[in-house]
């Protein structure tokens, strides 16, 4: 956590003692319809309090902690208790729906009228969580085929959220289908409804060449003169309905009155997007963003106390600039938020996750645009409606958005549609592509479901996903040299490399991709990768080690698997690898069933080849079959990439690979020194993804190098008379070392890792001489992993290795369900005992971290007695 | 110029090519014209110029991103929802410039209001033919949908001819009772509903777009200036996407009576918000009762509508 000053984000229990520290007179300024009622009413509530009044969405929350921040929530959530009152005082009430900033204006010229957005309506389900007006609305036919502001037909019935409307102005033309089906089953219950058309805006000059085009004075926009004529007459057809229902004409000056108030609405939205979003650290949340910039464009029906609401965030933001303040940590992820969620609590999440909003679209920016103050209101209002991104298109928009986040310095998209809105399906796939193309962001697209109660798993499980690959690509690009020379930024220190290595890969294969090489995703020691190489691909493990990913796997495969393939599914799952993404195929070796099961169900995803791993290691048929799988690969390889796999292509790349495996080797012989100058978990850090990748090659001499300085001014990774642990079993990786760090935690130093993240797949070199094609086919057979039968392979690399290293004691470490070294640990531990007469302790776990205080208590118990 | 109303293509292979360029939860037709302009098949590969009309948002959205599927030229125009004299004046706005914009862009040498006041005439003329063959009953629902279908291509002059020769020659259809069909556009291909029906051996009066709204107007016609005709047109719209839409079940509830129909379908495409919202509200005015149906052209969904459709023929039996 760094020295950088820090504001709050609190929960609404939080808020609950710390209103009561807000002074007396701050709370007097929080009040609502002061000019209809004397004194006005007070609003400024906990969000907890407001949460007992049925919005309780608002108790999974985190708010800003300043005061500015809790009167916006509670003028915001005050709105009901406004229209209610207003109606009752004798005020109209007009319900606008889908004009998103046009109508009030005109309809604020009426003081005697109060405007309220109908559509706001569509949080409701999600802030209530709980579905009584999306019921309502199923009844009268409105049902989940359609987007959430079909509760807005909800509230109409149940009108518990608003009093009934005097009138209701319901844009249709440019709109969604959706938001017209619902108003026309509203204007069904009787209520009276005035309908005014949004001409659609025409983007390209060629679609109607006899039309005249002009372009928006502050959006830039080309429209036709045409349509905003149009819409001018559609406005002015509002005022004459507003006439009608008022008995009262507005004036010129009650006209100009309502522009200037809203300009200067506007003006500060505008200005509060400007300083939030160009700060490194965004002085104010995500939520409290949303909730300003629509206040921009509904007032939450009292445009006067909006002023001062909006003011007064205004200066706790701009006080925070001069500070240094934020809510957030040193530079959070910057993510950029199109189209506003219907569950705020998802806003919440991705800050969690130490990202922040850095800039939004929620498809009302034409609202922070100023009305042009020397035309007409209407002839003003209506030009300012063809900045409307909605109404013209979806690549339009696009373009758009892709400048805003470039400008706001955005890392990231969300996009968060809405199943049912007749527009996302049509723009989701060009936003993706020209945020991807354009701006060269990724993008994480997803509909919102409803999930009262509780974050959606899947979603958040994506989200979780999409900001570890924003954190990925925040690594500097190694430049250049993948098959030679390389650059590597010198000093860098190498355990801090290794750390970040994933980082490195990610950038790394994708700087691949778009030069055209190849990309071949493997999950096991027993793919050779020289065939990939020989290819002249680059071969990448896929072979997932969070246990994140493993949550959404579980909706699809059993609990009751191993871990390793859990994750490794997960991350497909949930688009959350990198490099699958990036892959040209993958390699299905069949090893164990879980793993040969789960590659059907990504078989559809990437071109895949199955490799067929014989498992009867001493049989000479066996080994043969293994050399026509290994050709077959070789085979397929050279289809998909339209090359040979000649012999000396094949040895070239053997040379390579066994480079890399000594250097490998040299590393985990680090381990053997006494005493030790590394640890386990700097060792098996070491670990990466990418073969073949050069700087990676550099890394592991530095590294070694590193070690040896280290240890020669006298570092020891243990203290003295530490017990040496060997750890064999399944394979380790960067989230999943809890084995290996609790060892070291409890004071032993793990001296070597026999399973396949360690030395067992680079012990043994592939011989350059003789059959390149037999020499890869044997020395990949030669891996005694637990799946070949019989397994006596694995005793003897154990013995070696104990000859080395010289333990104390060893671990053995078994995935849950990882059935095959479950069983062999029998035959390794009386190994272990008998002939090495060494500790020997099972551990068997998955990648939770549950269970580390009990695994501490029995390996401090085994080390102590070792 | 000949102009055409492509109502075709409508296939799974089709909306599964449309796929491409937008999500699955998009109306099936939208998908089916995507996926046909960007192969070029049939008559979508035969446009020289596409007049893309705006009616609902999914077809808005498809024009405006047509320039990715194909590169074929479009003139745009919106067709306003509200009924009023301002949206009317600006259709007729629309189709005033579109036709000057025609010229302009070479599709045409120059606008003769003689030539489509005569157009319009045949067309009429036709439209009367094909009505009272569809009101009378004369044609099994399969061939009355190819007659529709023919009507949005052929030329108007030759139609009702070849209307009156195929109906002299064919078999006298007698269907046991007559259901109205209604709803979105039935496209060439979406002849399920057709073929279930002239299965049943029932009559089919088609009320939609694609049916008999199509032959309106049906007054004859006295201007043949792009104005003039695109007002006669605008008012004569019944559709579910009218705001209001008052005057859909007025049309509705009307032809049923003329046409004595015993039942009505109303089938809406998958993710067509604006009719599939209405079922209710339709349910509750018409005379008759109604069986919803939502599809889409997969060909999966053809036994399930067969079920439906014989459990509601028998209702009414």
């Amino acid at each position: 956590m760094s020295a950088a000053k820090r504001s709050g984000r609190i929960t609404s229990s939080d808020w609950e003692i710390r209103i009561r520290d807000i002074p007396d007179e701050y709370r007097e300024r929080c009040r609502f319809l002061r000019k209809l009622i004397p004194g006005g009413v007070e609003y400024l509530f906990s969000p907890y309090e407001y949460s007992c009044r049925g919005d309780t969405l608002l108790r999974r929350l985190r708010f800003d902690d300043s005061s500015a921040a809790l009167r916006l929530w509670a003028f915001l959530f005050s709105e009901k208790d406004r229209l209610f009152l207003a109606k009752e005082h004798g005020l109209k009430i007009v319900a606008t729906m889908k004009d998103l900033g046009q109508v009030p204006v005109i309809t604020y010229a009426w003081p005697e009228a109060l405007t309220f957005y109908a559509d706001e309506l569509w949080w409701a389900p999600c802030f209530s969580e709980e579905p009584h007006l999306l019921d309502e609305a199923a009844r009268l036919g409105a049902g989940e085929d359609l987007c959430y502001v079909r509760a807005a037909l909800g509230a109409m019935v149940t009108l518990d959220y608003f009093p009934k409307p005097d009138l209701c102005i319901a844009g249709v033309g440019a709109c969604c289908d959706d938001f017209s089906a619902v108003m026309q089953l509203i204007e069904g219950l009787g209520i009276k409804v005035h309908w005014w058309e949004m001409a659609s805006r025409l983007d390209d000059r060629s679609w109607a060449p006899g039309e005249e085009f002009r372009t928006t004075p502050f959006g830039g926009m080309p429209y036709q003169a045409s349509a905003a004529r149009f819409v001018e007459g559609q406005l002015r057809g509002i005022a004459r309905a507003m006439e009608e229902m008022t008995g009262r004409t507005a004036s010129e000056s009650d006209l100009e009155r309502s522009r200037t108030m809203f300009n200067g609405l506007r003006s500060r939205i505008a200005e509060l997007r400007n300083l939030v979003y160009s700060a490194k650290r965004p002085p104010m949340p995500g939520l409290e963003m949303l909730l300003a910039e629509f206040i921009g464009i509904h007032t939450c029906s009292e445009p006067d106390e909006s002023v001062e609401v909006l003011d007064d965030l205004l200066a706790t933001v701009r006080s925070r600039l001069d500070s240094g303040t934020s809510p957030f940590d040193d530079d959070p992820l910057r993510v950029y938020w199109v189209m506003p969620p219907t569950d705020a609590s998802l806003v919440t999440q991705l800050e969690d996750l130490g990202a922040c909003v850095t800039g939004s679209e929620y498809m009302i920016t034409h609202s922070y645009l100023p009305l042009a103050p020397d035309k007409n209101i209407f002839a003003a209002v209506a030009e300012n409606c063809m900045d409307d991104l909605m109404l013209g298109s979806a690549h339009m928009r696009a373009s758009r958005i892709a400048a805003e986040a470039r400008r706001f310095g955005a890392e990231g998209v969300i996009v968060s549609s809405i199943f049912g809105a007749s527009h996302c399906p049509h723009e989701e796939k060009i936003l993706v592509e020209v945020l991807e193309k354009e701006a060269g962001l990724p993008v994480l697209a997803f509909d919102v479901p409803y999930s009262p109660g509780r974050l959606s798993e899947q979603v958040a499980g994506r989200m979780e996903g999409f900001t570890e690959v924003l954190r990925s690509r925040r690594a500097p690009m190694i430049a250049t040299g993948f098959a030679g020379g390389v650059t590597n930024p010198s000093g860098e220190d190498p355990f801090e490399y290794f750390r970040n290595s994933m980082a490195v890969e990610s950038d790394a294969a994708r700087a691949l991709k778009r030069q055209g090489r190849g990309l071949v995703g493997i999950y096991c020691e027993y793919t050779p990768r020289e065939i990939i190489m020989a290819a002249g691909a680059y071969p990448v493990c896929l072979c997932g080690t969070s246990r994140r990913t493993i949550a959404p796997a579980e909706t699809v495969l059993p609990s009751n698997l191993c871990p390793l393939i859990k994750s490794s599914f997960g991350y497909i799952l949930t688009n959350r690898c990198p490099f699958f993404q990036v892959c040209d195929a993958i390699v299905a070796e069949t090893t164990c069933d879980g793993k040969k099961k789960m590659y059907e169900l990504i078989a559809d995803r990437k071109p895949q080849h199955i490799l067929e791993l014989t498992q009867k290691h001493d049989e000479d048929d066996a080994f043969r079959h293994w050399m026509s799988e290994v050709r077959k690969l070789a085979s397929f390889l050279e289809n998909l990439y339209g090359v040979e796999i000649a012999d000396n292509r094949l040895r070239g790349a053997i040379r390579a690979m066994n480079r890399e495996r000594s250097l490998l080797n040299t590393v985990f012989e680090l381990g053997a020194s006494d005493p030790p100058i590394v640890t386990g978990v700097e060792t098996a850090l070491v670990r990466y993804r990418l073969a073949g990748f050069e700087p990676h090659l550099e890394m592991l001499e530095r590294f070694v190098e590193k070690v040896r300085e280290r240890a020669a001014g006298g570092f020891r990774a243990a203290p003295e008379g530490a017990p040496r642990v060997m750890v064999t079993g399944c394979p380790t990786g960067r989230d999943t070392l809890k084995v290996i760090e609790i060892i070291e935690q409890c004071g032993g130093i793990v001296v070597v890792q026999e399973a396949c993240s360690g030395v067992k797949p680079t012990e043994a070199l592939t011989p350059e001489d003789g059959d390149p094609f037999e020499a890869v086919a044997r020395k990949h057979f030669d891996i005694p992993c637990s799946c070949m039968t019989p397994n006596t392979g694995r005793l003897d690399l154990i013995d070696r290795l104990a000859a080395k290293y010289r333990p104390d004691a060893v671990v053995d470490l078994v995935w849950h369900a990882c059935h095959t070294y479950n069983i062999e640990s029998w035959l390794v531990e009386r190994h272990i005992r008998d002939s090495l007469g060494l500790s020997y302790m099972k551990v068997e776990t998955d990648y939770s971290d549950s269970d580390r205080e009990r695994l501490a208590v029995r390996i401090q118990t085994m080390l102590e007695m070792t | 110029m000949r102009s055409i109303r492509v109502l075709h293509g409508a296939s799974s292979n089709n909306e599964g090519a449309g796929e491409r360029f937008m999500r699955p939860d998009s109306c099936p037709l939208v998908k089916s014209f995507a996926g046909a302009a960007s192969a070029g098949t049939g008559l979508h590969g035969m446009v020289d110029a596409w007049v893309a009309m705006y009616t609902c948002d999914q077809t808005r959205r498809l024009f405006q991103a047509l320039g990715r599927i194909t590169a074929v030229d479009a003139f745009h125009i919106q067709l306003p929802s509200t009924r009023t004299k301002e949206a009317e004046d600006y259709f007729a706005s629309q189709v005033e410039r579109l036709c000057d914009d025609l010229v302009s862009r070479g599709f045409s040498d120059g606008y003769s209001t003689d030539r489509a006041l005569a157009f319009e005439k045949e067309r009429r003329r036709a439209a009367s033919s094909l009505r009272s063959i569809a009101m009378k009953g004369l044609l099994k629902p399969s061939d009355l949908h190819k007659a529709f279908e023919l009507f949005q291509i052929a030329r108007p002059g030759w139609l009702a001819g070849f209307l009156e020769t195929a109906v002299a020659a064919s078999k006298p259809w007698q269907g046991s009772m007559r259901i109205a069909v209604a709803g979105g556009p039935m496209a060439a291909g979406d002849d399920a509903v057709p073929g279930l029906l002239e299965a049943a051996g029932v009559t089919m009066v088609p009320l939609g777009c694609s049916g008999l709204q199509a032959t309106l107007p049906d007054a004859e016609p006295v201007d043949g200036s792009p104005g003039w005709l695109a007002r006669e047109y605008f008012q004569a719209s019944r559709c579910a996407r009218c705001r209001p839409n008052d005057q859909v079940f007025e049309y509705l509830e009307r032809t049923l009576e003329e046409a004595d129909c015993r039942g009505l379908i109303l089938k809406t495409l998958k993710f067509c918000d604006l009719w599939y919202t209405e079922r209710e509200r339709i349910r509750e005015r018409m005379p008759v009762p109604v069986l919803v149906l939502d599809t889409s052209y997969a060909p999966g969904g053809r036994e399930r509508v067969g079920t439906r459709i014989e459990a509601f023929l028998e209702s009414l039996a």
